[in-house]
């Protein structure tokens, strides 16, 4: 009889660790994993914009709608933010979970201005 | 004895999952990661000699540069980074070369100016700019420029106004190093 109780014991702890371990693995794919190819192809949009010569003009009149019309991203939604350096932003932080960022710095359009391109992509 | 081979099966299993899943995960996290520092090391680097003729334009090239790597260092703080910047920039005062250098390296640097053969040390603090002057250089001049480990050689003209930043970007055991020169 006691053979069979810690047969029955053993059992038990092997089955427990098998579902602990299921259970924290399991987490990981709960939570949406980060994407963060999503965030390479946000600056690279925004540097391709900077080489056809129309973000920097749009930034500097602080013109986010703009920028943002310009952006495209199948399959997720995303807005621009304009910040300079002293705290100060035009355009609106997405009220969205998991948002991710692409940022793009310049020092300026026709003077030194140095402004933070933020793109939030959800 | 059953009680046991199951046990140990399970913890076998745990194991070979446990491996399998940190295979499959690890790489492509650190592979985006790279090209992030990678796209953001470009836009620092190519904005440098953008702030350097905007500075040039409104007659302050010094102040444009050190406000920029102020800005630059915020934003890879931001990013849980580290740069690593040095700006050496000429500018001709008549006859002589003014060399002046900017220094982002988070320690003070006794930087190591020859121009043509003539050799000055200058002493830069972290965050800080200093100026040297050179008498009469060559037309075109070779700059070189050391301090720690670093040397850097770079042919310049004495009267273009001339900028060269070293720049480094660390994250982790990332790490992306280049220079650019206007």
């Amino acid at each position: 009889m006691m053979k069979g109780f810690w047969r029955l014991m053993e059992s038990v702890v092997a089955v427990t660790l098998v579902m602990v371990f299921l259970a924290s693995a399991g987490s990981v794919y709960v939570a949406k994993p980060p994407e963060t190819g999503v965030t390479a192809r946000g600056q690279e949009m925004l540097r391709e914009l900077d080489t056809r010569d129309e973000l920097r003009p749009l930034a500097a009149s602080g013109d986010y709608s703009a920028i943002d019309s310009m952006i495209d991203l199948p399959g997720y939604d995303h807005e621009v933010q304009i910040c300079d350096f002293t705290g100060s932003c035009t355009g609106t932080y997405p009220e969205a979970r998991n948002v991710m960022v692409s940022s793009y710095i310049i020092s300026g359009y026709d003077e030194y201005e140095p402004l933070e391109i933020k793109l939030y992509i959800w | 004895m059953k009680g046991q081979f199951f046990l140990l099966t399970a913890f076998f299993l745990i194991i070979i999952l446990y491996l399998g899943i940190s295979v499959y995960l690890t790489p492509s996290f650190s592979a985006a990661m790279g090209s992030d520092l990678s796209d953001f090391f470009s836009n620092i680097r190519d904005e440098y000699p953008r702030a350097f003729n905007f500075g040039l334009e409104a007659a302050n090239p010094a102040t444009a540069l050190a406000d920029f790597s102020r800005i630059a260092l915020n934003a890879t703080n931001g990013r849980k980074a580290e740069l690593h910047a040095l700006w050496i920039m000429t500018m001709n005062d008549s006859d002589d070369l003014n060399v002046t250098v900017g220094n982002s390296f988070g320690q003070e640097l006794n930087v190591t100016l020859n121009v043509s053969g003539d050799a000055k040390v200058l002493r830069v603090a972290d965050g800080g700019v200093n100026s040297t002057l050179f008498s009469s250089p060559p037309s075109e001049f070779q700059l070189r420029a050391s301090f720690n480990t670093t040397e850097k050689n770079v042919l310049l003209e004495k009267y273009k106004a001339s900028l060269y930043v070293i720049l480094e970007i660390t994250k982790g055991s990332d790490r992306i190093a280049g220079e650019t020169k206007a």
